[in-house]
């Protein structure tokens, strides 16, 4: 029985490699996927790296500038700014490419029938999104003490400026969803466009 | 109340910190960033922009 078996599974296996045909390719492909995996753990060590480093930065910042008196921790009002403004402008200087990285793809298959408006798109939403960013950080910024803050750091200001990273963040994730959800009719309305234009002998 | 800094705690805060930003931007330009063959968008890289 076990003879009989073995060799209806010899015929099956030795039919089911005639049938398949060789893919040239093939080899290269897996190179390319294993050359992929090795550059997407390569990134993920070094993002974390990156990471760790900013938030020691921003940690010896802290450490160079606050004093400690009667137990009180005290920042000058101005150093937590200063702090604020560099994790503004690091964010945007972040999220920017980060969003394009990902998005990219998503407005080439949107745009696959103009690719030229596409990458016209991509590039002038860049531009809207530095200025977004620019024009916040310049609107919300202080020269002096507000109304409840004190010279050295209170509740007051720290609220102030954790709503300041959570505006920029909020404004950023609205336009950029309303963005992904306007994109598809954006790029169906350019090839219909496009195929209007178009002679009817050519539509055809 | 007034904060008063220690001029070596804030010399070597801001040293260190200006190390971790230096290495952190080491890290950003000697990295591959490249992602993944297939996110590839050629023919959105291929447009030409004559204007730009």
């Amino acid at each position: 029985v076990s003879a009989h078996t073995e060799e209806l599974l010899r015929d099956a296996l030795v039919s089911g490699v005639a049938a398949a045909t060789e893919s040239d390719d093939l080899f290269a492909r897996v190179q390319l996927s294993i050359e992929d995996d090795r550059r997407r753990r390569l990134q993920r060590r070094r993002r974390v790296l990156v990471v760790s480093c900013l938030l020691g930065a921003i940690a010896a910042v802290v450490a160079a500038t606050i004093d400690v008196k009667e137990g009180e921790v005290l920042m000058d009002w101005w150093i937590l700014e200063l702090l604020t403004n560099a994790i503004l402008i690091g964010l945007a200087l972040w999220l920017g490419p980060f969003i394009k990285r990902f998005g990219k793809s998503y407005a080439a298959d949107v745009f696959r029938a103009t690719p030229r408006t596409g990458k016209s798109y991509v590039l002038l939403m860049d531009i809207a999104y530095y200025l977004i960013f620019t024009a916040y950080i310049l609107f919300t910024i202080s020269f002096e003490p507000k109304g409840s803050w004190e010279d050295t750091v209170n509740a007051a200001q720290l609220q102030h400026e954790t709503a300041r990273i959570g505006g920029i963040v909020l404004i950023i994730g609205v336009l950029h969803g309303l963005n992904i959800l306007s994109l598809p009719i954006i790029g169906r309305l350019f090839t219909l466009n496009r195929h209007l234009d178009e002679p009817p002998s050519a539509r055809a | 109340v007034t904060v008063t800094y220690d001029l070596a705690r804030v010399v070597a805060g801001l040293g260190l910190a200006a190390v971790l930003l230096a290495v952190a931007a080491w890290l950003v330009r000697t990295t591959d960033w490249r992602p993944p063959t297939e996110a590839d968008t050629p023919e959105l890289d291929g447009a030409t922009l004559d204007d730009w």
